[in-house]
């Protein structure tokens, strides 16, 4: 797409997305539809998005500055 | 089993090959004027799994530069295309007010860090009103004394996060249809936001996201998007209990 930002951390792109799909989105109601269970997942994966931030910084050796960088 | 994507703003076939999380062909279920991208899979969604949820969100971004999508929960599925057309029938006005809510629109996320521990440090530090005790105060009077203190601390706290908040928030004005702001003040996330922002306005959307982070040497930030409008999606009603719950 033509915004899209490059996020360079696979964990994070895995984190973001965990976030959405697992949380969020369209919800119907009723037996039928089997969901999986409500994890915790915004404060687990906020916990980890932060420790991978920290991974992040370590590997490039330089101050975080925003995993979006500059859009592509 | 009907594994479901995304309620789409279309009740034509889908055209492009578009393949689910087991590989199978995504197809269209109509409803009178929408649709519901489902694949048929082997049994259920069983679990959390990384590489299906990122399948998932795939299969929803490639729907999305076709159609106006609302993306569904990771595991929905239905055992037949009887039951997915029941939930699309019972929910259609609200889909279709929602698809029109978010039409020619993107969902973008922004993660606030701070450090909160430094702030609290500073606030304790700071001087305050006179202790209102002296030598001869009993225990009881200390420790209310020390609650005030406490409770002066966290609301302090919470002024200068709101603040924080308010004024991120504020680069964004004029620029987004929607918002939805997770004020969590805790000592190192401040704040998720989630925008709707429309495709027009993406690029004054990422020019006010680079001036804000130029401007905030104090703060970090995570951005992502365009995303699916996850984040600005009315329920229908309160939400199903899994079998897992």
């Amino acid at each position: 797409m033509e915004h899209k930002v490059a996020i360079k951390s696979r964990e994070v792109t895995l984190l973001e997305v965990l976030d959405r799909v697992l949380n969020k989105g369209v919800v119907v109601s009723g037996d039928l539809v089997i969901s999986v269970a409500d994890v915790d997942l915004l404060y687990l994966g906020l916990k980890l998005l932060l420790s991978s931030v920290e991974t992040m910084e370590r590997l490039r050796g330089a101050p975080f500055a925003g995993a979006g960088e500059e859009p592509t | 089993m009907l594994y479901a994507y995304a309620v789409v703003d279309s009740n034509r076939k889908i055209e492009d090959r578009v393949e689910g999380i087991e590989r199978e062909a995504v197809r269209n279920i109509p409803c009178r004027e929408i649709g519901l991208a489902v694949g048929e899979i082997e049994g259920t969604i069983d679990g959390v799994d990384g590489s299906r949820a990122l399948k998932h969100e795939e299969v929803v971004e490639k729907l999305m530069e076709k159609f106006t999508v609302l993306p569904m929960r990771f595991g929905t599925v239905f055992p037949a295309p009887a039951d997915a057309l029941a939930a699309l029938e019972s929910g259609y006005d609200l889909f279709r007010r929602n698809l029109e809510r978010v039409r020619g629109k993107a969902e973008w996320g922004l993660r606030v860090i701070w450090d909160g521990g430094k702030t609290r440090d500073r606030l304790a530090n700071a001087p305050g009103p006179p202790p209102a005790l002296d030598a001869t105060s009993s225990r009881a009077k200390q420790y209310l004394e020390k609650k005030r203190v406490q409770r002066r601390l966290e609301r302090a706290f919470a002024e200068e996060a709101e603040e924080h908040i308010a004024r991120v928030d504020g680069f964004f004005a004029g620029r987004v249809a929607e918002k939805r702001l997770e004020k969590l003040k805790r000592d190192k996330l401040l704040l998720n936001a989630y925008y709707l922002v429309r495709r027009e306005s993406q690029s004054d959307f990422i020019k006010a996201y680079q001036r804000l982070r130029r401007e905030s040497g104090d703060l970090r930030f995570l951005l992502s998007g365009p995303w699916p409008p996850y984040n600005f999606v009315e329920r229908p009603r309160a939400p199903a209990r899994g079998a897992a719950d």
